[in-house]
C-alpha cells in the first residue's frame, strides 16, 4: 500500500508508540514488587477506584422510610507522600438504585470533592511492627441528590461542606498491607435546600448554585459525619498497587428535614506511582 | 492454613462483617393508633363518638383502617366533627401535625366559592350571571383575543366549571406556576374556547383562578387578604398560608395551606348552614347553593372514586346527602348536612396519587373510610 509522507510519519509514530507502551508494559510486569515496608511510597500516586455496595438512606423530608439498593462508585485520588506529610484529593461519585418497601423506586447520587492533609506521627523513616500512623484534617464538599417515587414532583438535596478530622494507619503484612483510615466531620456548613420541582425545568446548575441555599453553620450534635475505610494493598509492579476495601459513609442531619444517609461499598483501586521518590 | 493464607481470608472475613452489619433500620412508618382529641384553648370543643352518637368500635375500626401500614400509606391525619365538636382525632406521623398546615391541594376550589359568596353577599358582585368582562374588562383587552363568546363567561358559568375555555390543568400548572411573567389573568382568557360558555361541564383549575382575580377586582383585596378578614379571622383560623402566583392572586384552584383542625371548620361551615358558634359567617342561602348537584360528574381521573355530581366547586358524595372536597393525593373534607357530620383526611401532599396514598394490599378509597364512619351512626 502506498501511503503519503504524512500518512508514512503519523505512522511511524503510532508504531513507536506502541513499542514504548510495550516496554513500558515490560518494564511494569519484571520490576521488582514493591515491599510492605514501602506500603506508603513517597512520591506522587494516581488512583482509579470502582466500586460497588448498598446505598440506604431515610429522608425525613419525604417520608420515614428506609430506602436501599445496590450502588456503584467512581472516584479518582491523587496522592503526595513525603517524609512526614501525605496529601490526598479526590472525587467520589456514587450512583445509587434505590427501592424502599412499598417497592417504590428511586435514585441518588451524590458528588464528593475531598481535600486531606496527613501528618505522619513518630519515625518518619519506615513503618515499624506497630505501623505508621497518621493525624491530620481536611474539607469535603459533598452534594447528595435524591429523585425518589414518592413525591412525584421533587429532587431532594443535602449539601455539605465539612472540615474533617482524619487519622490514617497502615502495617506491612509480609509483601501485602493493610490500612484503616477515618475521617470526621468536626465543623460543617449543611442545607438542605428547597426540593426541586420537575415542572419548574430549572436548569441544570441548581444543583450548585440554589442548592447552596440555607446553610447552616453546624457541628456534629446535628451532622455526625464520618467516612472509614479498611483496605489491603497488593503490589503489582514496581509502581503498580492492586487495593481493595471496604469503605463505611455514614451521614446524617438531624436539622430541619433530618436525613440519613448510610454507604458501604467495596472497593477495587488501582494505583499508579509514576515519580516514586527514594525509600529512606 | 498457613499464616500467609491466614491473613487475606482474616481481612475477607472481617470485611464481609462489617458489610453486613451497618444497616438503616426501616421503622414503622405510622404511629400507633391515636384518635382521641386534645382540649386546646379557643380552638374545637372535644367529645366522644359514643356521646356524639357514634358506635365507637366502628369508628376505632375505622382508624385502625387508616393507621394500617399497608393502607392509606400516605394518610396523615383523620378528624371527625359532629354536633360542632371534635369526637376523634388521630395523626399518623406525628402528633405535632396537629398545628402545622399543609397543603389541602384541590379542596381549595370550595374554598374559593365560599369567598365568592362572602362577597357576593356583601355585594361585591351583582350576582352569578355576572359577566365576568363586567369585573376585569382589562383582562379581555386587545391581545386577549376576546370573541364576542368569550365575553359571556359568567361568574356561575367559573364556579361551575362551565367557562368552555381550553386549558387542561396539567397545561395550566406547567406554565403557570412556573411563569414570571405578570398578566395571568389575560392569559388564561387568550385560551381558545373548547365549547361554548355555559354548555359543558370540564373539570380544570383556570376558572377557579379566574374568580380568584375577579375576586381582587370586586373587593380591592387580593384574595387571600380577603380570606383573612372575612372569613380565617371569625373562624379563628391559624398558621394559614395561601401561595400566590406572579400576580400576588392566590391560586384559586389549590395551594391553600391549613391545618387540618382549620380544614374542619370549613366543613362545619357547610354543615350548619354558614353558622360558626352561632355567628354567621356565609348566607345560608350560598351554602344550599354550593352544594346542590349542578350536573352529573364526568368519569374521574385514575385513582379517584365516581362521584355523583358536582356542585359549585364541591363534589356530591353518594351517601347520605354529602358532598365533599377532594385534593391531589389523599386531601379530603366532606360534610353531611343531614347527619351534622364532617370528616377531614389528609396525607402527603405531594405523594404520589396511585404509588403511594393507595399503596399497598388491603389499601382503600377515602370513600370506604368516609362510608364507615357514616354507618357508625347508624340509621336516624
Amino acid at each position: 500500500m502506498d501511503r503519503s509522507p504524512g500518512q508514512s510519519s503519523r505512522w511511524l509514530a503510532c508504531s513507536r508508540a506502541l513499542l514504548g507502551l510495550i516496554a513500558l508494559g515490560w518494564e511494569l510486569s519484571c520490576a521488582a514488587p514493591i515491599r510492605a515496608s514501602d506500603a506508603s511510597p513517597r512520591g506522587h500516586t494516581f488512583e482509579l477506584e470502582v466500586g460497588g455496595g448498598l446505598y440506604q438512606l431515610r429522608d425525613e423530608g419525604v417520608a420515614p422510610l428506609r430506602w436501599a439498593g445496590p450502588a456503584g462508585q467512581l472516584g479518582l485520588r491523587y496522592v503526595h507522600a513525603g517524609r512526614r506529610a501525605r496529601h490526598q484529593a479526590g472525587l467520589r461519585v456514587p450512583v445509587a438504585f434505590l427501592s424502599n418497601r412499598y417497592e417504590h423506586g428511586g435514585l441518588g447520587w451524590e458528588f464528593g470533592l475531598g481535600y486531606q492533609y496527613l501528618h505522619r506521627l513518630g519515625s518518619a523513616r519506615r513503618a515499624g511492627p506497630g505501623g505508621a500512623f497518621y493525624l491530620g484534617a481536611g474539607y469535603g464538599f459533598r452534594l447528595a441528590v435524591q429523585e425518589l417515587d414518592w413525591d412525584v414532583s421533587h429532587y431532594q438535596y443535602l449539601n455539605a461542606h465539612e472540615l474533617d478530622a482524619a487519622v490514617r494507619w497502615e502495617r506491612p503484612l509480609g509483601d501485602h498491607a493493610i490500612f484503616v483510615q477515618a475521617s470526621a466531620a468536626l465543623i460543617a456548613l449543611v442545607g438542605r435546600p428547597p426540593a426541586q420541582r420537575h415542572y419548574d425545568e430549572t436548569l441544570a446548575h441548581y444543583q450548585f448554585t440554589e442548592s447552596h441555599e440555607n446553610l447552616v453553620f453546624t457541628g456534629p450534635h446535628e451532622y455526625p459525619s464520618i467516612t472509614v475505610e479498611l483496605g489491603y494493598l497488593i503490589p503489582l509492579g514496581r509502581r503498580w498497587r492492586l487495593g481493595t476495601s471496604y469503605r463505611l459513609d455514614s451521614r446524617n442531619y438531624f436539622g430541619e428535614r433530618p436525613i440519613r444517609i448510610l454507604d458501604q461499598t467495596l472497593v477495587l483501586c488501582v494505583a499508579y506511582s509514576p515519580w516514586m521518590g527514594a525509600h529512606r | 492454613m498457613n499464616r500467609r493464607m491466614e491473613r487475606p481470608a482474616t481481612a475477607g472475613a472481617l470485611l464481609a462483617v462489617l458489610a453486613c452489619s451497618a444497616c438503616l433500620a426501616d421503622n414503622p412508618l405510622k404511629l400507633p393508633v391515636n384518635m382521641v382529641p386534645e382540649l386546646v384553648d379557643g380552638d374545637w370543643p372535644v367529645s366522644s363518638p359514643e356521646a356524639e352518637g357514634m358506635d365507637e368500635a366502628a369508628v376505632r375500626t375505622a382508624y385502625e383502617r387508616f393507621f394500617s401500614e399497608n393502607a392509606y400509606v400516605t394518610g396523615l391525619s383523620l378528624l371527625v366533627v359532629r354536633h360542632g365538636k371534635l369526637l376523634a382525632e388521630g395523626y399518623t406521623r406525628s402528633t405535632d401535625d396537629r398545628d402545622v398546615p399543609r397543603n389541602i391541594q384541590s379542596v381549595t376550589k370550595g374554598h374559593t366559592a365560599l369567598l365568592v359568596g362572602i362577597a357576593l353577599e356583601h355585594g361585591h358582585f351583582e350576582g352569578l350571571d355576572q359577566p365576568l368582562h363586567d369585573v376585569v374588562p382589562e383582562d379581555f383587552g386587545p391581545n386577549a383575543g376576546a370573541t364576542s363568546a368569550k365575553l359571556e363567561i359568567t361568574l356561575g358559568h367559573l364556579l361551575t366549571m362551565r367557562s368552555g375555555l381550553a386549558y387542561p390543568p396539567d397545561d395550566f400548572t406547567q406554565e403557570l406556576h412556573r411563569d414570571r411573567t405578570r398578566g395571568q389573568m389575560a392569559h388564561i382568557l387568550r385560551r381558545p374556547l373548547a365549547t361554548v360558555p355555559g354548555e359543558a361541564f370540564e373539570y380544570k383549575d383556570c376558572d377557579p383562578q379566574l374568580l380568584s382575580g375577579a375576586l381582587r377586582a370586586a373587593t380591592g383585596m387580593a384574595m387571600h387578604d380577603y380570606a383573612a378578614d372575612v372569613l380565617w379571622a371569625p373562624l379563628g383560623v391559624r398558621n394559614v398560608f395561601w401561595e400566590t402566583n406572579v400576580d400576588g392572586d392566590a391560586w384559586g384552584a389549590q395551594a391553600l395551606y391549613l391545618r387540618p383542625r382549620d380544614l374542619a371548620k370549613i366543613g362545619q361551615l357547610l354543615v350548619s348552614g354558614g353558622l360558626w358558634r352561632g355567628e354567621r359567617i356565609v348566607d345560608q342561602a350560598w351554602i344550599n347553593a354550593l352544594i346542590e348537584p349542578q350536573h352529573k360528574a364526568p368519569p374521574p381521573p385514575e385513582g379517584f372514586e365516581q362521584a355523583p355530581g358536582f356542585g359549585m366547586m364541591w363534589w356530591v358524595a353518594p351517601e347520605r346527602g354529602g358532598v365533599y372536597g377532594r385534593g391531589t393525593a389523599g386531601q379530603y373534607l366532606a360534610a353531611y348536612p343531614e347527619l351534622d357530620l364532617v370528616i377531614v383526611q389528609t396525607a402527603e401532599p405531594y405523594a404520589d396519587d396511585i404509588g403511594g396514598y393507595f399503596a399497598g394490599p388491603g389499601s382503600g378509597s377515602f370513600m370506604d373510610l368516609a362510608n364507615a364512619l357514616v354507618l357508625a351512626i347508624g340509621e336516624p
